[in-house]
């Protein structure tokens, strides 16, 4: 399997564990942005360009 | 039998000779899957053999836990971060309605010119301050062509800042005004970042379409070296490429002319928009071939990656927002560019009074919804919706283009 790109790792926490629920507040909505916020990402650096 | 992972439902699959790619366009994971790896995919069944390919395929959210409503949980993430995030106010002014070109396809054809006047600089700011303008402001400089009132310019500008609100700004212009002194106020004065330029073909097709008042058989070229002038100063461009039917072997021949004079500089990208309101519109097909020459011309030039990085979007554009407005030459205040001299959809006037109501989120519509794409466009532009055009963003051509070459 060849991983051209990576999962963006904030986004694929967003989604697994049904997290987000109905209505929320801002504060926990703001928690869980926080939570969020912990997971590593590819630093913009780590960016390759990709070829055709 | 109860399975406990499911294939994301936002996997794009694309089969090629070189295997099968999958992009997910929630998780921005691009893969390519051998045969074999494909036949694991697609099993769903957890098999300790498989173990490195089951753990790759959840790592990169092709599979997910069965149990996860992915469509909910991002409709939600949508939602939230539209009630609970405040955005900066953005701003699209015309300065004027007046314009030297006399595009076929303008969605301003045939409402009333007019220019602003000073006294409305004031009215403008009075405005701003009933937004939370704390963070500072976007503003996008529209038209006609914004550049044919550049002494407006100038006032607002300076009653921004003495009212000690901070912007940034972006100007969408034909380029034809631009000269080494726009050049330098656009960096000192207007705080200019990014323009767009519009170029619908080389040479005679540039030049047939754009049907300049002040007709000037070089002026392909002329605009070519403003493209260039600005990037050396810093400033981004980007280059849209309205294409339709009759267009598109000009549109290419523009693209090898920007790729091998911008080749080193990367400030200049270019991008496509197909044109709305066309009695023969292209098919998706045909758009998402066209797109596959231009990116092979392009040397890069073309930025798919963009399409690919993106962040999932959380509403399609200004319209979705609440505190973006568009403000023609009469103050007349609207949710949209689109809608900009048609008075009676306004909300309001900046001497008067504006509603401020909640902005439909459009990707909730039944089809958008479905959509494995949703999360690239957001259901898309309102507008050409309404007019029975294709609202999808070009994501969806280019993404499909691209995986398609490689």
């Amino acid at each position: 399997m060849e991983i051209i790109i990576s999962a963006n790792e904030k986004i694929l926490s967003m989604a697994k564990d049904n997290n987000l629920t109905r209505d929320m507040t801002e504060q926990q909505f703001t928690e869980w942005l926080n939570e969020i916020a912990k997971v590593r990402m590819v630093d913009e650096s780590e960016v390759q360009e990709i070829p055709v | 039998m109860n399975r406990k992972y499911k294939k994301s439902q936002f996997n794009y699959e694309s089969h090629t000779q070189s295997g099968h790619i999958i992009y997910n366009t929630l998780y921005n994971s691009l893969t390519r899957l051998s045969d074999e790896e494909y036949q694991i995919y697609l099993s769903l069944l957890e098999d300790e053999e498989n173990a490195l390919v089951i753990n790759q395929l959840l790592l990169q959210g092709l599979w997910v836990d069965a149990r996860v409503d992915e469509l909910e949980q991002y409709n939600l993430y949508a939602d939230y971060a539209n009630k609970y995030i405040s955005n900066k106010p953005h701003l699209t002014i015309t300065p004027t309605m007046e314009c030297n070109a006399r595009c076929f396809y303008c969605y301003e054809e045939g409402v009333r010119c007019g220019r602003m006047h000073k006294e409305q600089c004031k009215d403008i700011i009075e405005f701003l301050k009933t937004l939370d303008c704390s963070d500072g402001i976007d503003l996008t400089w529209f038209g006609g062509e914004p550049l044919m009132n550049q002494e407006w310019m100038d006032c607002f500008s300076e009653r921004l800042e003495e009212a000690g609100i901070e912007y940034s700004a972006f100007i969408i212009t034909n380029g034809s005004k631009i000269n080494d002194s726009t050049i330098e106020k656009m960096t000192n004065k207007w705080k200019i970042q990014d323009v767009q330029i519009t170029l619908d073909g080389s040479f005679d097709e540039y030049a047939s379409r754009k049907s300049y008042v002040d007709q000037d058989e070089n002026i392909y070229y002329k605009i070519l070296q403003t493209i260039g002038k600005l990037a050396r100063n810093g400033i981004s461009v980007q280059v849209r490429m309205n294409i339709d039917r009759n267009n598109r072997e000009s549109i290419l021949t523009a693209v090898t002319d920007i790729a091998e004079l911008f080749n080193d500089n990367s400030q200049v990208k270019c991008y496509p928009a197909f044109l709305t309101g066309t009695s023969e519109p292209l098919s998706e097909k045909e758009k998402i071939q066209f797109i596959k020459s231009m990116i092979e011309v392009s040397r890069g030039k073309f930025n798919v990656n963009e399409c690919l990085y993106r962040l999932p979007r959380t509403k399609a554009c200004y319209y979705n927002q609440k505190s973006a407005f568009s403000i023609d030459v009469n103050g007349n205040v609207y949710i949209c560019e689109h809608m900009l001299g048609h008075e009676q959809q306004a909300i309001g006037n900046i001497k008067s009074e504006v509603i401020f109501d909640e902005r439909e989120q459009s990707g909730k519509r039944k089809e958008c919804q479905r959509c494995v794409f949703l999360p690239k466009c957001q259901g898309g532009c309102v507008d050409s919706m309404k007019n029975g055009d294709v609202p999808c963003f070009t994501d969806r051509y280019i993404i499909k283009a691209y995986l398609d070459l490689l």
